[in-house]
């Protein structure tokens, strides 16, 4: 996009007051009206990319983007099996609304896993309230995704400032706070939750990737934005002990990618049922009666449901990990959840390229964009390489090896 | 299989699926694990140097995450079966119902995706230089545990028939051709 606007401040800030949820099985009813509010308009929000504010405040007011406030706080404390259904169901919708919150469950967990109780009492708050999380994390150009150079700093009479310049900002253009990754004074990794109309914060419209295009997953610049010692989430402190926490994270992508191939298999089944001419060299009267079809689809169709299996079982090693985490469980949470992801990317890529190979050249047709599929599971799936989630499995189980945390790479000097 | 008289039912039926996927399962697993020891203990096939023991080839690392993965997967596809199927519970599905359609299809995607997950890794592991592993056993198992063997791809399109068209298994449909009408062999 060229000379786009960066964010309109107004409208977007202001949340009404959101329903609560109380349940799993309520979270997940409202999860389905939501995928049927979004799924009519997911393929041209794809082609015409406004900004998701209203689909945002949709899913704010709804209550969904609470479900995970701890009960002692209001919230509903879903399992992770209900997390995971909620991100599939709204992804098989449109998997760019459905990544957008991806980030906002994840430092939400930030702040229960390492937040103080003030701030937990006030950030639960804000969040059952209907206020989201955006995100700004990674950094164009580094060496590691935690090789950071936006650094907090306490100043002799401005207190605490942020200062860098962020990419993959998903969430954050239309979030109320943006959970910022930094280095404070001691080099240690610290959350900055910046409420997003602070001066200094600008987050730019610039996200021109093939896929997941309303993500708007761009970039955030901040100059020397004032801090509240309040919002500062000692982050480092996660990596002193085993946890969950970047499983989770890796698991809800997970479930967007399954919510893709869904969405795919579902439209190519759609597709197929109302074509009319079979394929070339096909001696049968229509599509459906074609052998290859129908063959081909019952395989893609069990891949799915392998896929979604897989899921569940990532859930239930999260779930079952939660109450009391340790090392062993951790590390076997983390390989279901690698399992998941890869083979959730596999047949997501399958089932979306096959889509034109099963319905023929009539889906090729651009003003269809039946393409999107593929798109979003190509772009939504390349930052974190599926070869490596098998990796870690294999290693698991041939050598042993528990799958690490993101480490903190030295910079490498030449020489 | 008894296909003898009409009205009789043909196909495989939904227990011997889920038994066939069993035995698969265990196969694949069995398999995994003789392999690992094997490539712990032996240099990889092809001479990279710098690794030792074939258990750490980053590419032997890769395969055996994605064998993995797909055994679990086939687990879960196995064990949804036997939910749908109501086999550990007090109330099975009923004859003729929608449940029991949904689960005869459940557990015809088990067994196509454990067989063909247990082709795979045998080949994939003996191509690697585990020529030892009993993989004999591993064919047998199919005819050992299920009287009419169904060719993977005929399970594949008998669940897309069911997805796509709503047509029940073959297994649960009901045969009204005469004795006269089945060729011989397949009484």
């Amino acid at each position: 996009m060229t000379s786009s606007p960066s964010r309109p401040l107004g409208g977007i800030l202001f949340t009404p007051p959101a329903h609560v949820i109380g349940s799993d099985a309520e979270a997940v009813q409202v999860a389905h009206e939501l995928a049927r509010a979004l799924a009519p308009g997911a393929a041209a929000r794809d082609r015409r990319r406004p900004l998701p504010a209203p689909e945002l405040d949709m899913l704010s007011k709804s209550g969904i983007l609470a479900v995970t406030v701890p009960r002692t706080h209001g919230g509903a404390d879903v399992s992770n099996q209900t997390v995971g259904r909620i991100f599939q169901i709204l992804s098989a919708a449109d998997p760019a609304i459905g990544q957008l919150p991806q980030n906002h469950f994840v430092f939400l967990d930030a702040i229960r896993q390492d937040g103080t109780a003030t701030q937990q009492k006030h950030f639960f708050a804000e969040v059952l309230a209907g206020a989201r999380f955006g995100n700004a994390q990674a950094e164009r150009g580094s060496s590691s995704a935690l090789d950071l150079r936006t650094r907090l700093t306490r100043t002799r009479h401005q207190g605490l400032r942020l200062d860098g310049t962020k990419y993959y900002c998903t969430g954050a253009i239309v979030a109320q706070w943006i959970p910022v990754a930094a280095l404070d004074d001691a080099n240690r990794l610290v959350l900055v939750y910046v409420p997003s109309n602070s001066p200094g914060v600008e987050v730019r419209a610039d996200w021109n990737a093939m896929g997941q295009r309303v993500t708007y997953s761009g970039t955030t610049v901040l100059t020397n934005v004032a801090v509240s010692s309040e919002h500062v989430i000692e982050h480092w402190r996660l990596f002193e002990r085993p946890s969950l926490f970047h499983s989770f994270g890796a698991f809800i992508h997970a479930a967007i990618d399954v919510g893709i191939a869904q969405n795919a298999l579902e439209d190519t089944a759609s597709l197929l049922k109302n074509r009319k001419r079979p394929r070339l060299g096909a001696a049968v009267d229509q599509p459906l009666d074609d052998p290859h079809i129908i063959t081909r689809f019952g395989q893609l169709a069990t891949r799915f449901h392998a896929a979604e299996e897989l899921l569940l079982r990532a859930a239930r090693a999260l779930d079952q990990a939660a109450p009391d985490v340790n090392a062993q469980n951790a590390a076997e949470a983390s390989v279901a959840v690698s399992e998941a992801k890869a083979f959730a990317e596999d047949v997501a890529i399958e089932v979306a390229s096959e889509l034109f190979a099963l319905v023929g050249s009539g889906a090729t047709d651009d003003t269809l964009n039946l393409h999107r599929h593929w798109r979003n599971a190509r772009t939504h799936t390349v930052h974190d390489a599926n070869q490596w989630r098998y990796h870690a499995a294999g290693n698991f189980f041939l050598n042993g090896v528990a799958p690490g945390k993101p480490v903190r790479r030295p910079a490498v000097t030449p020489g | 299989m008894n296909t003898s008289t009409p009205g009789a039912r043909c196909g495989i039926a939904l227990t011997d699926n889920l038994a066939g996927t069993e035995a698969e399962l265990t196969t694949v697993r069995q398999a995994l694990d003789f392999a690992a020891d094997f490539f712990r203990a032996h240099a990889p096939c092809a001479g990279d140097a710098g690794i030792e023991r074939a258990s750490e080839d980053p590419h032997l690392i890769l395969l055996f995450g994605q064998l993995l993965s797909r055994l679990h997967a086939a687990q879960e596809l196995l064990a949804k079966a036997r939910r749908l199927a109501g086999i550990d519970s007090t109330k099975p599905v009923q004859t003729g119902s929608n449940e029991q359609a949904a689960a005869a299809v459940a557990a015809i995607e088990a067994r196509a995706f454990a067989s063909d997950l247990m082709t795979d890794a045998i080949s994939r592991l003996v191509a690697l230089g585990c020529h030892t592993l009993p993989y004999r056993n591993s064919h047998a198992t199919p005819v050992v545990t299920s009287p009419t063997p169904v060719a993977n791809h005929w399970n594949y399109h008998f669940a897309g028939n069911y997805h796509l068209k709503g047509v029940v298994p073959p297994s649960l449909a009901v045969d009204t051709r005469t004795k006269d009408q089945i060729p011989e062999g397949r009484r």
